[in-house]
């Protein structure tokens, strides 16, 4: 099994290394001038010539390619056109709130999604199963910007119980860096002022974002435990004499994750694309907007490293979901 | 467990001790604004986003007075020019000190230029006339010049790259590899202004302190901001709320639709004031139809510019007068302003030999620009009238620019929607980049390659004239002059429109600084 792993690795790496070629060379061919976009929309001729050198823009392409590559070897993605500092020092600022809020969520829909689906399913055509049956359709169906806007008229408008937007409120001091998360910080030193400001901001952008997929696993998780409950092993097992707790969580619900993995896995893709417009509803810092920047000046490094980034999320993910059905499943078996 | 109880307790203390030390939001003004700067280093930056910023925390040698154009003393008490316009020399205030303790002497003021300069990038263009800058004594700098550089007050006005740095800032953070530290002053600002900056949180906030001490002084002012909260919002909406929660103090993007619901909000004050920033249809005078005067005309009569103004804008712009902005020095009041007028539109186009139009014009404006769509919509609608058929491309900014750059005349659009800002207030700052023939692409932004010579003459005679009364002679001339030849349409100003909340006060709207605030000059009565 392990020897299928390192193949996985290794096509992975090839994946990525095929994403920085398409990258690099589409942000190379469509028209505009990144060296011009750089120089500012007033500069003169020789400052962007001067600019162009600097980036080394002015090199034929496959040397481009050859040095990014070199250099990305080294952990070093070039630098910013845009803010003119390494794209490394840009990405750290407005990567950890995206991880941060993507990681909240995630967690927020698998651990509200699983129970929602397992009690539907259990409690089948009762009203709980109507009333989640309800709860998923708006989910899928509210598009995430609506659904922002909504829930800031009315919690914060409205009700006034959490903040628009933000990360942070600007007037208490947030928790000393050690990670860069500040839920995780503000629970390593015990700060529990922070701890409450950061939930407090989160809980509305990650809501948002966890919505859509919430409703997705909780479907999923009570149509495949529904499916699993009609198989003769369950019945083998009430037969038993086994609690019907002892049935639901050993035996059903264990031969039921395997297509709620699948679809969590896929639903960390819609979060990541989910999160580039929360992010920008909820004024969250974090890579959406500097991603958007990005793409309005033709940022080529900066484009070239949040593609790569979010690549390397991607396919981990895909990775790890499949390792987890080896976990979950121990029947299957990678050749 | 008694030791976790103990530190669990400790570290609650000490969080509310941090918390406690922080200014409380009576003394804090709060500012939203979806513009976020790409970089805070005075001699790089050089975009709106910058400038509240630049404002606060550097000062320059002279700066704009508060709401005018009129350039008047700011770190620099007094100045002399050479008759000949070359040599400039200003006296320093004494006893100014940077946010880092150390003295802003002329010293500190060479140093600032000869770091724009070297660094070359952004605003350096304006500095290129400066052959040498030196520190004749402790107080007193002086600048020679290659040529005279009649507008050199006004570009020392101006908010980017002119601003005074802390030489010893710098020089703490230079490398080998960055001796004028760009990276570090791409995150911190070590100026002399009223305001010391504290942090940029970068999507988050920019915070600065009151400096207490400011040259100036605080003790004969109302003011009583101790703090200044920069937070970047991104939904023009989320900014409407927060301003109507009190959660902010001013909010800088409020849409169209919102601004007419504030207006019967208590408690929030709407500024709204003609910017200097200038919309045209700048047309290709060297290639296609658009090469014919007489169809240039046409085209100006067939837009109908009240109905622009009034649904398009929905009254939040003025229309222009001439190429330049009004309300600058030198700003021709006496050309008219182009009305629609079918009858000689259709006139000129059969001079021109297309008495039936027929023929067909592409219009290319920048995505994002939802004013520049609905002007192409419009004037789509009035030449269909005249039987020319136009056709509206819309170009993300770096796309229209690779088409509009080209040295060939032949692949530029018929009409480009462009946008156009002073850096100062001086015309010549319009006129000579867009209109002068040695500005055709790709060097600059004559972008239609509009060439006339004697527009080129009067240009070139303006860039070095030191006669102040003759100098504005020669610039209004040339405005008539490009009226004439219409190379472009020139549109309309758009408003700047500011929400306040009630309590702000002192608040001034500056037609150059636009997006700034004299935050010496303003308090708050909570």
């Amino acid at each position: 099994m392990w020897a299928y792993f390192l193949r996985r690795l290794g096509y992975t790496l090839v994946t990525l290394w095929g994403l920085t070629l398409i990258t690099f060379v589409l942000t190379r061919v469509v028209p505009g001038d990144p060296a011009r976009t750089a120089a500012g929309p007033q500069a003169r001729q020789e400052q962007v010539e001067e600019v162009r050198k600097l980036y080394g823009l002015d090199k034929p392409l496959w040397v481009q390619y050859g040095v990014y590559m070199r250099n990305l070897l080294r952990g070093d993605f070039g630098k910013s056109l845009w803010s003119k500092q390494p794209v490394v020092t840009d990405i750290k600022a407005y990567f950890l709130p995206t991880l941060e809020l993507g990681v909240f969520a995630g967690v927020l829909f698998f651990t509200l999604g699983v129970p929602l689906g397992v009690l539907s399913a259990v409690y089948r055509n009762s009203l709980l199963d109507h009333g989640s049956r309800l709860l998923s359709l708006a989910g899928v169906s509210l598009p995430v910007f609506i659904l922002g806007l909504l829930l800031q008229l009315v919690f914060y408008k409205l009700l006034g119980w959490f903040p628009a937007g933000g990360r942070f409120d600007p007037f208490v001091s947030p928790p000393q860096h050690l990670t860069g998360l500040y839920i995780l910080d503000s629970l390593l030193t015990g700060n529990w002022k922070a701890l409450a400001c950061s939930l407090h901001h989160i809980f509305l952008p990650a809501v948002t974002l966890a919505y859509g997929s919430l409703a997705v696993v909780s479907r999923m998780t009570r149509a495949s435990l529904l499916e699993v409950f009609g198989q003769d092993y369950i019945k083998t097992a009430r037969a038993k004499g086994l609690s019907e707790r002892a049935v639901l969580l050993k035996h059903a619900l264990r031969n039921a994750m395997v297509p709620i993995l699948t679809i969590t896995g896929l639903q960390v893709g819609s979060l990541l694309g989910g999160v580039l417009l929360v992010e920008v509803i909820f004024s969250w810092p974090g890579l959406g907007t500097y991603a958007y920047t990005a793409v309005t000046v033709l940022d080529v490094n900066a484009i070239m490293a949040i593609t790569l980034i979010t690549g390397i999320i991607y396919t981990g993910v895909n990775f790890l979901v499949d390792f987890l059905y080896t976990v979950v499943d121990p029947r299957i078996r990678y050749q | 467990m008694k030791k976790l109880m103990v530190g669990v307790f400790l570290s609650l203390l000490i969080g509310l001790l941090v918390v406690g030390q922080g200014v409380p939001r009576e003394r804090t003004l709060v500012i939203a604004t979806g513009l976020q700067p790409s970089t805070l280093d005075i001699g790089v930056g050089y975009e709106a986003a910058a400038i509240n910023v630049n404002l606060a925390v550097y000062e320059r040698l002279v700066r704009y007075k508060p709401g005018t154009v009129e350039v008047e003393p700011e770190l620099a008490k007094s100045w002399t020019a050479s008759p000949d316009g070359l040599v400039w020399t200003f006296t320093l205030h004494p006893g100014i000190v940077f946010h880092d303790g150390t003295p802003c002497d002329a010293a500190a003021v060479v140093f600032s230029f000869q770091r724009a300069v070297a660094i070359n990038l952004g605003p350096a263009w304006m500095l290129e006339p400066i052959e040498k800058v030196e520190a004749v004594d402790d107080l007193t700098v002086r600048f020679t010049l290659n040529r005279p550089y009649p507008e050199f007050l006004q570009v020392l006005a101006n908010i980017f790259g002119t601003g005074i740095v802390s030489p010893s800032a710098v020089e703490a953070h230079a490398t080998a590899d960055d001796p004028w530290a760009q990276e570090w002053l791409a995150s911190h600002m070590v100026g002399t202004g009223p305001y010391k900056f504290v942090e940029w949180v970068k999507g988050q906030h920019i915070i600065l302190r009151r400096f207490e001490g400011y040259w100036r002084g605080w003790s004969e002012k109302k003011n009583n901001i101790e703090q200044v909260i920069i937070r970047y919002i991104t939904e023009p909406s989320v900014q409407r709320l927060l301003l109507e929660r009190g959660d902010v103090d001013i909010a800088m993007d409020i849409s169209v639709d919102d601004w007419a619901l504030l207006k019967n909000a208590s408690g929030v004050v709407l500024v709204e004031e003609p910017s200097m920033h200038a919309t045209y249809l700048r047309f290709n005078c060297a290639a296609g139809p658009t090469a014919d005067v007489r169809v240039r005309k046409a085209v100006r009569a067939a837009l109908d510019y009240q109905g622009m103004i009034d649904y398009v804008l929905q009254g939040h712009a003025v229309q222009m007068q001439g190429a330049a902005a009004i309300g600058l020095p030198c700003h021709n009041d006496e050309l008219p302003l182009p009305k629609q007028d079918l009858d000689l539109a259709r006139r000129l186009l059969a001079e021109a030999g297309y008495p039936n139009g027929g023929f067909t014009l592409e219009y290319v404006y920048e995505s994002g620009h939802e004013d520049r769509r609905r002007v192409g919509e419009v004037l789509q609608a009035s030449l269909a009238e005249l039987g020319i058929d136009l056709k509206i491309t819309e170009l993300p900014w770096p796309d229209l620019w690779e088409r509009v750059s080209a040295s060939d005349p032949e692949r530029t659009p018929a009409i480009v929607a462009n946008g156009w800002w002073p850096d100062y207030a001086d015309v010549i700052n319009f006129l000579y980049p867009m209109y002068h023939s040695s500005q055709w692409p790709p060097v600059a932004f004559n972008i239609g390659f509009y060439k006339d010579e004697e527009v080129d003459k009067l240009l070139d005679q303006a860039q070095v004239e030191t006669d102040p009364t003759v100098r504005c002679d020669l610039l209004k001339d040339v405005q008539a002059l490009i009226y004439d030849d219409c190379p472009d349409i020139d549109l309309y100003h758009l408003t700047t429109r500011v929400a306040l909340r009630d309590w702000v006060k002192g608040y001034v709207y500056s037609p150059i600084y636009t997006e700034g605030f004299f935050l010496y000059d303003m308090w708050l009565e909570k």
